[in-house]
Parts: C-alpha cells; sequence; structure tokens
C-alpha cells in the first residue's frame, strides 16, 4: 500500500474503518434481513444494532464531520453544478463512482433507489442523490444520464476533470485513484449523508449497506435528525 | 494506535466474515423462497463416487444491467461431497467473456479460481464474489434466461440458467 497522501485525518485509513463498520453491518443484515424484511421499520429499535452504533441512525456515525465538497462540476446536461450551491438546505447522499462497475456501484445506487421509491412524493423531492465519476474519460455525461435513469431519473450526475474529483473525494474522506488505462478503477465505495439542517455529513453507509438501511434513515436525515 | 489496530482488524475480519456471509446464504436460501430457475447439478463425477464433489448451483441471477455491455452474474454454489472442487471458470454462449471478480473496499480482483470445501458452500452475491459478463448477445431483458457453465479442475462441468432480474433485486427481498 503507498503510503499515506492525505494531509488530514480523511485517511485511507478512516477508509478501512469505515469498511469495518460495514462489515459488520453486512454481517448483522445478512443473517437477520429475512426475518425483518416486510415490517416496516419503526423507531422502535427492534433493529439489532453493533456496539459503535448508537443514536437514531442505523448508519454508521462519523467520527467528525464534513463540508459539502466546494466543487463545481458538470451535470449530465452539459451545464456547471456548484455542489454546495445546488443543494444547500437538502438532504443528500454522495456517492463516488463509474457506471462500468459490475457490481458495487449498481448495488449501492440500486439500494438507494429503491429506498427513495419508498418515500413519500412529498419526501422525495427533499433529498438529493448525487453520483461523481471516478472515470471521467470513459463516463460521458449521456452514459451518466442512462445509468442513473435506470436507477432514478431525479438522481444527479456530475462528472469533471478527474483532480478536481479527487480533491472533492479526499475532502469528504473518501478515497479516488485517477484510473489507469487496463485496471479496474478504484474508489471509496461510501456514501456520505449529508443533513439539511447544517449541510454537513454526520452518517456515512458503506458498501453493502441494505436497502432497508436507508430505509430506515432516508425520513430521519430529511428530517435533520441529529445524529 | 488504536485506529491502526482497528483498520488491521478490518482486513483479517474479511476472511471470517465471507465464510459467515456464506453461512447465513445457505440456510437462507434452503428456507426462503427458492428462485424458482437458476438451479443445476453436477452429474456424476468421474472416478470413485466415495471421494468426490457434488456441485450444484442455486438462485443464479443477473440483474438487468443499465448499461448493455456489461452485466454482473450472482448464484450459490455448493458442494455436498467429501472432496473440495476448484471453479476454474465460467463461460456463456451469449457472453464475449465471463471473469469472476471478488469487489474489494474500493476496487474488485480478478479471481481466477474459487475453491469449493468438502460440503462447504461459496455464495457469489452482491458487493463480493460475482461474474461480470461482457459484450452479452442479444441484450438481456427482463425474464430472459442466460446459460452459465462452469467448469471445475476436479468435477464435471454444471450449466445453470441465470434469470435477468430487475436492476435492483436482491434475493430474499
Amino acid at each position: 500500500m503507498s503510503s499515506s497522501t492525505f494531509p488530514n485525518r480523511p485517511t485511507r485509513r478512516s477508509v478501512l474503518l469505515g469498511s469495518l463498520g460495514g462489515a459488520a453491518a453486512l454481517l448483522l443484515t445478512a443473517c437477520g434481513g429475512s426475518s425483518s424484511s416486510g415490517a416496516s421499520s419503526t423507531d422502535g429499535g427492534q433493529a439489532v444494532t453493533s456496539a459503535q452504533q448508537q443514536g437514531p441512525y442505523q448508519g454508521d456515525p462519523l467520527g467528525r464531520t464534513f463540508d459539502k465538497p466546494a466543487v463545481t462540476l458538470t451535470d449530465t446536461s452539459g451545464k456547471p453544478f456548484d455542489l454546495v450551491a445546488g443543494t444547500r438546505g437538502k438532504a443528500m447522499l454522495l456517492y463516488f463512482g463509474y457506471t462500468h462497475c459490475p457490481d458495487v456501484c449498481p448495488t449501492t445506487m440500486g439500494d438507494i433507489a429503491v429506498a427513495v421509491s419508498k418515500l413519500p412524493k412529498d419526501q422525495q423531492s427533499k433529498i438529493d442523490v448525487v453520483f461523481v465519476t471516478t472515470d471521467p474519460d470513459r463516463d460521458t455525461p449521456a452514459e451518466i444520464r442512462t445509468w442513473l435513469a435506470a436507477f432514478n431519473p431525479t438522481f444527479i450526475g456530475l462528472t469533471g476533470d478527474i483532480k478536481t474529483i479527487i480533491a472533492a473525494a479526499k475532502s469528504v474522506g473518501v478515497y479516488v485513484a485517477a484510473p489507469v488505462k487496463g485496471q479496474e478503477p478504484v474508489h471509496g465505495a461510501q456514501t456520505l449523508a449529508f443533513s439539511p439542517a447544517d449541510d454537513k455529513a454526520h452518517v456515512l453507509y458503506t458498501s453493502g449497506t441494505t436497502t432497508a438501511v436507508f430505509e430506515h434513515d432516508l425520513p430521519l436525515l430529511i428530517k435533520g435528525v441529529a445524529a | 494506535m488504536r485506529r491502526r489496530t482497528a483498520a488491521l482488524g478490518a482486513v483479517a475480519l474479511a476472511a471470517p466474515l465471507a465464510l459467515a456471509l456464506t453461512g447465513c446464504s445457505s440456510s437462507g436460501g434452503a428456507t426462503g423462497p427458492a428462485t424458482t430457475s437458476g438451479s443445476a447439478t453436477s452429474s456424476a463425477a468421474a472416478g470413485s463416487a466415495a471421494a468426490a464433489p457434488r456441485l450444484s448451483v442455486s438462485g443464479a441471477y443477473i440483474p438487468l444491467p443499465s448499461l448493455p455491455d456489461m452485466a454482473a452474474g450472482y448464484f450459490v454454489l455448493r458442494n455436498d461431497g467429501d472432496k473440495a472442487a476448484t471453479l476454474t471458470g465460467v463461460t456463456s454462449p451469449q457472453a464475449q467473456s465471463v471473469s469472476m471478480h471478488q469487489s474489494t473496499a474500493s476496487t474488485m480482483v480478478d479471481t481466477p479460481t474459487v475453491r469449493i470445501p468438502a460440503h462447504g458452500v461459496v455464495t457469489f452475491a452482491r458487493g463480493g464474489r460475482h461474474l461480470m459478463l461482457m459484450g452479452l448477445k442479444p441484450a438481456p431483458k427482463l425474464g430472459a434466461q442466460i446459460e452459465l457453465q462452469l467448469r471445475f479442475d476436479d468435477a464435471a462441468p454444471v450449466t445453470v440458467q441465470a434469470t435477468v432480474q430487475p436492476l435492483t433485486y436482491q434475493p430474499g427481498q
């Protein structure tokens, strides 16, 4: 593993720590998911939570908060998109990935899409789901649009210069590497949840987070419930 | 310091986690609503039946891909025999190529072979082991069957029909 290039606290290690939490969650949901499937989740706390998970969210609480990346990227219609101004005051899920990703990216976007689709209509407009490509040379805006539309046509797709995208990801503790030809792109597969109350990320979802967890947490996030 | 220890733990956890997951998946497959198609069993293995792998595949599916050039494939591979088997490759007459991958925290790696222990289960599931199918022809349609041929170095091949499911399909949900 190359030595850390991160000057700040969001290091590769914190990504690993994130995946530890997610692994535990995955394990729990894999074993307990079927028994609780179908039952609408309530706030009663009947769900099993791991020791590190306290508070109202089933996602992993972040040890620190992150501001939204202060970047302007390009949306799928080719227009500039200021990530901070464009999502201000709204709940936001932020994910970095690429469309030619067979497993993790479509699974994560799919799990989020199913959870969003189960929100009441008026709630659905209160959350922005933002996908930022980590493979901007290959992912054209049109491809990103087609790819996202299969999940939810309102999902926001962004592209731009890879260095800008790497810096944006790094600012929220997500590791993204510049793609190397002939190799699979490398990107942290976690989703960050930003609260509409303060526009900061308080909760993280590692890859493997189930739809049930998003279904539980999204209404809380939209309300701006503190983590 | 504690962070470092925990990070190492995450790496060390990966293997037992995979075991735990397959354990859960196998019991879920046995008790849950079984997928209607996508099951196949290997014909009798060559050699003595006393110590031979007995392989079966269930729950094979392919999520309808949102871009047509590539798809993922998932299934549960079970070995009820007294001898381990090694999956050496998967092909499909409908795909240009099929490769076996394992997703990690930040990328995916090729897994040229996959060992299935005696009386063991290996699960190809979302976020973990998966097939990557390139160049499917015709383009996958919901409900279509896609043939997968699994080859082993020490057992007869197994052919299974994978069902094309909705993009967001997850078994048991």
